[in-house]
């Protein structure tokens, strides 16, 4: 069940015709029996034309032209230009003129043009001449006479095969080292067993 | 040259109070803001010299302060200028520049409140209850009262009951469902009931 102070809020809207007419009919009848409500009532209607007295309220003309002042001043210095508000014009004429200029293109090039146009597209371009101050000054590089050229012959001393003995023993691997010193052989003996003894002879 | 009656500018502006008043006034306004867009800054002006009072009022009673009120105004028609290009002028004008000027507002006086906090003043002239208030102290009282609103509630009321706008359009503006409004507008009502009625010796 609704209280007063519930009431007070529909009253609240109700002066204001902010309230739906359910609750409305509502408040309507808790009023008829509600002489507390009915002096809120007035109360609530005193404050609010109180309020809306605001609405009058005479607003001095230099500070508003001091706003617009300050405004103006602002937006002169960065307003929006021209050639911004005019742009969607110039892109509807470029892109007309470019259509117009393809079709003349085609209706005045023969069959064979296209082919042309395309394989002259796709061409890589000529690489661009090098006509810096530096390329220019640089001396052509000299021109060496071809001549043969003799190798000097290299004398390499002979070397005899080393004498080799027969392994002493039927298990026994012999291994000779030659080096560049053809008296200086070494001799590896390797054992089957796994013994080994290096001589050098 | 300039209005000096905000409620008959609010009239043709905002509330449509006159159906072809209201017509002719909207086609004013679309053509202003396509010419201004396109760069004319003499249309521009005159769209700031349609709505600077309204504009400035409603700063004025969310900010209670001239200056805050002045710069507030300011900002709000700059970023007009800056967002002309994308508003579609078959839009509602009116809702969107109220909307930027609450948001504003609401800036101002968050940064207002780190800088100086705020008092409740008495008005001077009220101390005797059962003497009758005149205008300008009845003003001065609602003043006051609007101070001791919330922020949203203040808002609310605001362009409820001083901009008279609907109920639908203070939601859209406040980016509030219009049952959250009703319920801010009902309280704020309250509120400066009770103020008032402190004030002039009453239960």
């Amino acid at each position: 069940m609704m209280r007063c102070p519930d009431f007070e809020k529909l009253i609240a809207l109700e002066i204001e015709g902010d309230l739906g007419p359910r609750a409305g009919e509502r408040l309507r009848e808790h009023l008829r029996g509600c002489p507390s409500c009915r002096e809120f009532v007035e109360g609530i209607t005193a404050s609010q034309s109180m309020l809306k007295q605001l609405r009058g309220e005479a607003v001095d003309d230099s500070t508003m032209v001091e706003v617009r002042r300050r405004v103006m001043e602002r937006v002169g210095k960065g307003g929006p230009s021209w050639l911004y508000a005019w742009r969607w014009k110039y892109a509807y004429v470029l892109a007309a003129f470019g259509v117009l200029a393809g079709a003349v293109m085609l209706l005045r090039a023969p069959v064979e043009a296209p082919r042309r146009l395309v394989s002259t597209l796709l061409r890589p371009p000529p690489a661009p001449e090098v006509t810096s101050i530096e390329a220019r000054a640089k001396p052509p590089a000299p021109r060496v006479p071809k001549r043969d050229i003799e190798l000097p012959r290299i004398e390499f001393p002979r070397i005899e095969p080393a004498r080799i003995d027969p392994p002493e023993s039927p298990n026994q691997l012999v291994v000779k080292l030659l080096t560049d010193d053809p008296e200086i052989v070494i001799v590896w003996l390797i054992d089957q067993n796994g013994d080994r003894d290096g001589k050098a002879n | 040259m300039w209005k000096t009656n905000p409620v008959r500018e609010l009239a043709l502006v905002m509330t449509g109070e006159t159906a072809a008043g209201e017509r002719s006034s909207d086609a004013e306004l679309a053509r202003l803001l396509k010419l201004a867009k396109g760069g004319d800054a003499s249309a521009f002006e005159r769209i700031v010299i349609r709505h600077e009072r309204p504009i400035f009022l409603t700063a004025l009673r969310l900010l209670d302060r001239v200056e805050d009120a002045q710069d507030a105004s300011q900002e709000v028609f700059l970023r007009l200028h800056k967002h002309l290009r994308r508003f579609d002028e078959t839009r509602q004008f009116a809702p969107w520049l109220y909307r930027v000027t609450v948001n504003v507002c609401r800036d101002i006086a968050r940064k207002r409140e780190r800088d100086v906090p705020l008092g409740t003043e008495l008005p001077a002239s009220s101390t005797d209850p059962g003497a009758g208030l005149n205008r300008d102290d009845q003003r001065r009282i609602v003043r006051e009262a609007l101070k001791t609103l919330a922020a949203k509630e203040r808002a609310a009321i605001v362009l409820r009951d001083l901009e008279g706008l609907p109920t639908k359009e203070v939601a859209r503006i406040l980016k509030s469902s219009e049952a959250t409004v009703r319920s801010q507008v009902s309280s704020a009502r309250l509120k400066i009931k009770r103020f008032a009625g402190r004030l002039q010796g009453e239960r």
